[in-house]
């Protein structure tokens, strides 16, 4: 493999995990919130964390460009320092999470709510807190749900391509992800490389979904209760 | 959301990337193989590593609005740099106007098609007209201009084939969809046209019928650093000079 499609492939899979990373936490306490509590507003969150699936992807890029753009509300002009943001490999980490969070909220609240709240009732009857319930309990038996919502999430920031060419722009070495290198090499008639890219993008696809399989028939962890 | 993703990456944006020893070049996309010749010789004498982003004018200069981190910007015609200038993203005293290009009109190099004039592309016989996009690139937007000024009939050339026009993001992108299909036929800068061993050069548009293809350069700025001077200066060199045109390019001596 050449440096371009090394460093392409590099880029995706940090950008990918810190994506994962960074929603999987928040993403996983709101999909909970979803699943069992009723509160105002929660129409409205739910189909926020919604919208970036319905959304053509340069939409949420264009919007986040103009939110962070030198006169933007979180640009530098009104914040009085600069995010250094776009064009950076982090505008990909924060086009990437926006556009995964919506499949991981939605796996994981759909796991949640197969969880029967009975079982958390019985635990907070022996005496636990709320949180140690969510802990030891509840997420220990979503754990395999919670495992498709980050693996869901990885592999769509993986090939996001709309909102990151936005935010952060398509630089070799930089901010070139695969999805972002095949579109530039098939643009530019580079056959060869786009083949290459595409044998690694699929690669990393099998693997991911591989990957996923074994672990989802991996014995189900229940906790130490 | 937004600001739950923002959040937490500015958390972990202590790292700056503003590496001293590092030039960062926004270069339109036609100068891709001439400025990565130019660039590894650069790095070769002056140890500073140059970054190439090279993309259509038009991208490149959003772009900059954008965020301006680029060091350089090197667009294909003057109404882009303009338009930075206007932002007040120029840095002063640094922008200058050294190379120029023509425009070629290109076929597949399988294709049995044959021009003696532009205005014989009105009746040619050809399913698709391959340009950068003519409302915004540069390369696209000098072909445009060059369409309109050539009379067929009653009519200009570019009425007459405008609904052929298939816009690309880009010049080379442009050239790649005419190296793909044997029914295409292109307007690309000359210099594009000797990159692809797939296309030929069916006609060479006259300096007198296009309008003028001037390259401009300048730091992006307030303050252009020692190693951006130092590549600056480089594209200035004789040396360099030498290389633009051995690649097809019209160069300008003094300014």
């Amino acid at each position: 493999m050449d440096t371009v499609t090394l460093t392409a492939l590099g880029l995706t899979l940090q950008v990918a995990a810190a994506a994962t990373a960074l929603v999987l936490v928040p993403c996983t306490l709101i999909a909970y919130a979803l699943a069992r509590y009723e509160f105002r507003g929660k129409a409205l969150l739910s189909s926020l964390f919604g919208l970036p699936l319905v959304l053509p992807p340069t939409a949420v890029g264009y919007l986040l460009l103009k939110t962070l753009g030198s006169s933007g509300p979180l640009g530098p002009a009104a914040l009085g320092f600069d995010l250094g943001i776009l064009l950076t490999w982090k505008g990909a980490v924060v086009a990437s999470s926006i556009m995964a969070s919506p499949l991981v909220v939605r796996t994981a609240r759909v796991t949640f709510e197969g969880i029967d709240p009975r079982l958390e009732m019985m635990a907070r009857t022996l005496g636990h807190s709320r949180s140690k319930v969510f802990l030891r309990y509840t997420i220990p038996l979503a754990s395999r749900g919670l495992l498709a919502a980050a693996i869901l999430g990885f592999t769509r920031a993986v090939g996001e391509f709309g909102a990151t060419v936005m935010l952060a722009g398509n630089i070799p070495g930089r901010t070139q992800t695969l999805s972002l290198a095949i579109y530039s090499a098939q643009q530019a008639g580079n056959d060869t490389e786009a083949y290459v890219l595409l044998g690694v993008a699929v690669a990393v696809g099998l693997i991911a979904i591989l990957g996923s399989e074994k672990l989802s028939r991996a014995p189900l962890r229940t906790g130490s209760a | 959301m937004l600001a739950l993703g923002v959040a937490a990456v500015i958390a972990c944006s202590g790292a700056s990337s503003d590496a001293s020893g590092e030039v960062l070049v926004f270069a339109a996309a036609s100068l891709r193989d001439v400025l990565q010749e130019v660039g590894t010789a650069f790095e070769e004498e002056a140890g500073i590593s140059v970054v190439f982003n090279f993309a259509g004018s038009n991208v490149l200069a959003r772009q900059i609005e954008a965020r301006p981190i680029a060091d350089v910007f090197v667009s294909a015609d003057e109404r882009w740099m303009n338009y930075v200038a206007d932002l007040d993203m120029v840095a002063p005293g640094t922008r200058t106007t050294p190379l120029g290009n023509r425009l070629v009109v290109v076929a597949n190099s399988d294709s049995q098609l044959r021009l003696g004039e532009v205005a014989e592309l009105a009746d040619a016989d050809f399913s698709f007209l391959s340009l950068a996009d003519p409302d915004a690139v540069p390369a696209g937007r000098y072909a445009k201009e060059t369409l309109q000024r050539v009379r067929v009939g009653t009519t200009d050339l570019w009425s007459q084939v405008h609904h052929l026009v298939v816009p690309a993001p880009n010049v080379r992108a442009a050239l790649a969809l005419v190296a793909a299909r044997l029914d295409v036929v292109g307007i690309v800068y000359r210099t594009d046209a000797l990159t692809s061993p797939r296309v030929k050069v069916v006609l060479d548009i006259p300096d007198s019928m296009s309008p003028p293809i001037r390259y401009a350069v300048a730091a992006i700025g307030t303050q252009p650093t020692a190693a951006t001077r130092r590549w600056l200066e480089f594209l200035r060199a004789d040396a360099t000079r030498e290389t633009f045109e051995r690649h097809g390019f019209l160069t300008f001596e003094g300014n």
